[in-house]
């Protein structure tokens, strides 16, 4: 796959989030499995690096429609959206 | 390929398109022969290339700023090297315009051919994921706007609303082809992140705002065009906006019969729906509807034609709803949150 499409956020191999999983450079179904399981594992060992990394994950608070559009409609609304989200990715899911 | 000088084959083979007929040739477009020799001595440091090139330290410094630009060298925390695989040379060096005259109109041809050189090893990969496929598609905006339940990770606005950094950039996979059917404009790719610095930094990209970003999203749902998406829940590097006549991801299963896109592709959580007695059969649906979900049936209460939805087939787009003449369309959500995964390759 191309530059654009590392699920770390690298722009291309040994750009700053990059962690060598070697998926960038995969060219077999087995190179593709193999890096998806060091990137899981990679997120598992690393929650923090979820949070600063993430943009919008996925989040049950917000799956409330009253409470997003509260956050929406706030003049804050974008850091009032990664207080949502932060709080819920502080939360077991 | 008489005529050509080896090191260009050699040069392929780095990019793991060894038996290529094309890549080399491609290669030959981007680097000069002095270029092609500073790429091979990569990564060694820039005065050692030099040094052994018999090369001033300026000019070979010179020439890895233009191979950046092109695409080809990349400055990794470690110093500049060359990408490293096909795919990542596809989306860089067709990504910049700036040296379009000087590549010429053959560039473009190459990779078109490029791309049918590999369209069995693109699926392939592409399937590797199993049940949770690497790309997924992103809901157009206005199709699901109302819908309760939406997640920010499949809402475009909140998408882009969260990001830091948004770059418009020239669609890769379009520029491939020029003469595409869809029509669609190249410079619809919102590149974010890390990703749109890069383009932004070697002069590929344009920054733009969260506004224009939205304008632009608008704009361009006027065209038969799905948004796609990495399939996990962080977005941290772009929004593509794709037709399959030319997208370098949904292009390959148009183009081979083993498997069908859904196998490649995630669906979104959201299938269309259809209320026939509304329907006025003006089949704009099935023109719009890229993966032949949208058809017509004979309903015997209406004693004609209207429209219908193939479930199997709907990849949850909402391409037609927003252009029902009728609003005989709706979404729904059909598919539960954990049908996006945390990461690529299976659900966290």
């Amino acid at each position: 796959m191309g530059v654009f499409h590392c699920p770390m956020g690298a722009a291309y191999y040994d750009d700053e989030p990059c962690i060598d999983c070697g998926l960038c450079s995969a060219t077999t179904g087995e190179e593709i499995v193999e890096a998806s399981r060091k990137i899981r594992g990679y997120l598992r060992s690393h929650s923090e690096r979820i949070k600063s990394i993430g943009t919008i994950c996925f989040d049950p608070q917000i799956n409330d429609v009253g409470l997003k559009e509260k956050a929406l409609s706030s003049p804050n609304a974008e850091k009032d959206i990664n207080k949502i989200t932060e709080q819920s990715l502080a939360e077991p899911r | 390929m008489s005529g050509i000088d080896p090191i260009y084959k050699e040069l392929a083979a780095k990019l793991q398109a060894e038996g290529s007929k094309y890549m080399p040739r491609i290669l030959e477009k981007l680097a000069n022969l002095e270029q092609a020799r500073i790429l091979r001595e990569l990564p060694s440091p820039s005065d050692e290339i030099a040094k052994k090139l018999n090369l001033d330290r300026e000019t070979v410094d010179k020439d890895l700023q233009e191979l950046t630009e092109k695409g080809v060298v990349v400055v990794t925390r470690h110093g500049p090297r060359m990408v490293r695989s096909k795919g990542q040379l596809h989306d860089a060096s067709l990504g910049n315009p700036k040296f379009d005259e000087s590549l010429g109109k053959e560039f473009f041809e190459l990779w078109a051919k490029i791309e049918d050189e590999t369209v069995e090893a693109t699926v392939e990969l592409l399937t590797a994921g199993g049940a949770h496929p690497r790309w997924r598609i992103i809901p157009i905006y206005k199709a699901i706007k109302d819908v309760p339940g939406v997640l920010p990770c499949e809402d475009i606005r909140e998408i882009l609303k969260a990001q830091e950094t948004l770059a418009l950039v020239h669609c890769p996979c379009k520029r491939a082809y020029p003469n595409r059917e869809c029509g669609i404009p190249d410079e619809v790719c919102i590149n974010v992140g890390r990703t749109a610095e890069y383009n932004i930094n070697r002069g590929a990209g344009r920054k733009i705002t969260v506004k224009e970003a939205f304008d632009l999203t608008d704009e361009i749902e006027k065209y038969p065009i799905i948004h796609a998406t990495i399939n996990q829940r962080t977005i941290n590097m772009l929004v593509c906006n794709c037709h399959w006549c030319c997208c370098t991801v949904f292009r390959p299963f148009f183009k081979q019969d083993k498997y069908k896109v859904y196998e490649g592709i995630a669906k979104s959580r959201f299938e269309a729906t259809v209320d026939p007695e509304k329907c006025i059969h003006c089949k704009t649906c099935v023109s719009r509807c890229q993966f032949g979900a949208a058809q017509m049936k004979y309903y015997p209460e209406f004693a004609e034609e209207r429209a219908y939805i193939d479930p199997e087939k709907c990849m949850g787009c909402g391409s037609c709803v927003i252009t029902c003449p009728a609003r005989a369309r709706a979404m729904k959500i059909v598919r539960p949150p954990e049908h996006i995964p945390e990461a690529p390759g299976e659900a966290y």
